[in-house]
């Protein structure tokens, strides 16, 4: 009896323009046969953003090199500069 | 049991669970036709990063984040605790399992409570802006409406939990 514990990518979602929703699966198998599927989830935006006191915005990479292939294959093909570029005029006509 | 069609007086005793063939599908409840804001056709539930990883500022010693999503609305409960202080100028958020409603409708369903938190602070909610993933903590004072809850309100070794809901994309 083998009981095998593997993580494999449920869904990628491109939402809102940049928006990349990320769903990874753990399953559980014995001897071969999955017994139990777990999901975990995290949202992915271009940049990581913030507004000191004088108002002044700094837009921060959002590092990917952690992510699987796959993910990072969609992130690169989805923030494009335009899109980037949208995603900082949205994020700081929010104010926070 | 294979179940097929659904006619008559209904299904009788059901012992297995039922599963689509084709993922997306569901049920129409409520009515004698197909119709679309009355399908229902999404439930999960699972776990996702409260912590929002990419800020080096919001680094939690211990923090959980679970989810149960029906439909468009997503429950989530989240617990986060950092043994040193935060920034005082970093507001206090926390990521979400998916992308609020692009409605122009700010979510804020949220109420919490936090460990070692400025004593004039009698409460915490949260918002969410529309087509976010990013969930504020918002303080609430007996003299203001409150605002985004950041270092400045927080002590060494806070703890938050919150839980509430919101509408996705």
């Amino acid at each position: 009896m083998a009981i095998v514990k593997e993580t494999e990518i449920g869904k990628i979602e491109v939402v809102g323009g940049w928006n990349i929703q990320v769903a990874t699966d753990t399953v559980i198998k014995e001897d071969g046969t999955e017994i139990s599927r777990s999901r975990h989830r995290h949202v992915l935006q271009p940049f990581t953003s913030s507004k000191d006191s004088d108002g002044k915005w700094t837009h921060t990479d959002t590092k990917i090199s952690g992510e699987e292939v796959a993910v990072r294959a969609i992130a690169n093909a989805a923030w494009t500069d335009t899109v980037k570029a949208n995603y900082k005029t949205w994020k700081e006509a929010q104010g926070t | 049991m294979a179940l097929t069609k659904v006619i008559g007086a209904g299904l009788g005793n059901l012992d297995e669970n039922i599963t689509f063939s084709t993922a997306g599908k569901g049920v129409h409840l409520g009515v004698t036709s197909a119709t679309a804001s009355n399908l229902q056709d999404d439930y999960e539930e699972g776990t996702f990063t409260a912590q929002i990883s990419t800020d080096s500022t919001y680094t939690g010693e211990t923090q959980s984040g679970v989810y149960t999503k029906i439909g468009d609305i997503v429950f989530i409960s989240i617990r986060f605790q950092k043994s040193g202080t935060l920034n005082s100028g970093s507001n206090a958020r926390f990521g979400l399992p998916f992308t609020s409603a692009n409605n122009g409708v700010q979510a804020t369903g949220f109420r919490g409570s936090v460990e070692n938190i400025d004593t004039s602070v009698v409460g915490i909610g949260g918002t969410i802006a529309a087509n976010n993933t990013i969930l504020y903590l918002n303080e609430m004072t007996a003299a203001t409406s409150g605002h985004n809850l950041n270092g400045s309100d927080l002590g060494a070794n806070f703890q938050v939990q919150i839980q509430g809901f919101y509408k996705t994309a």
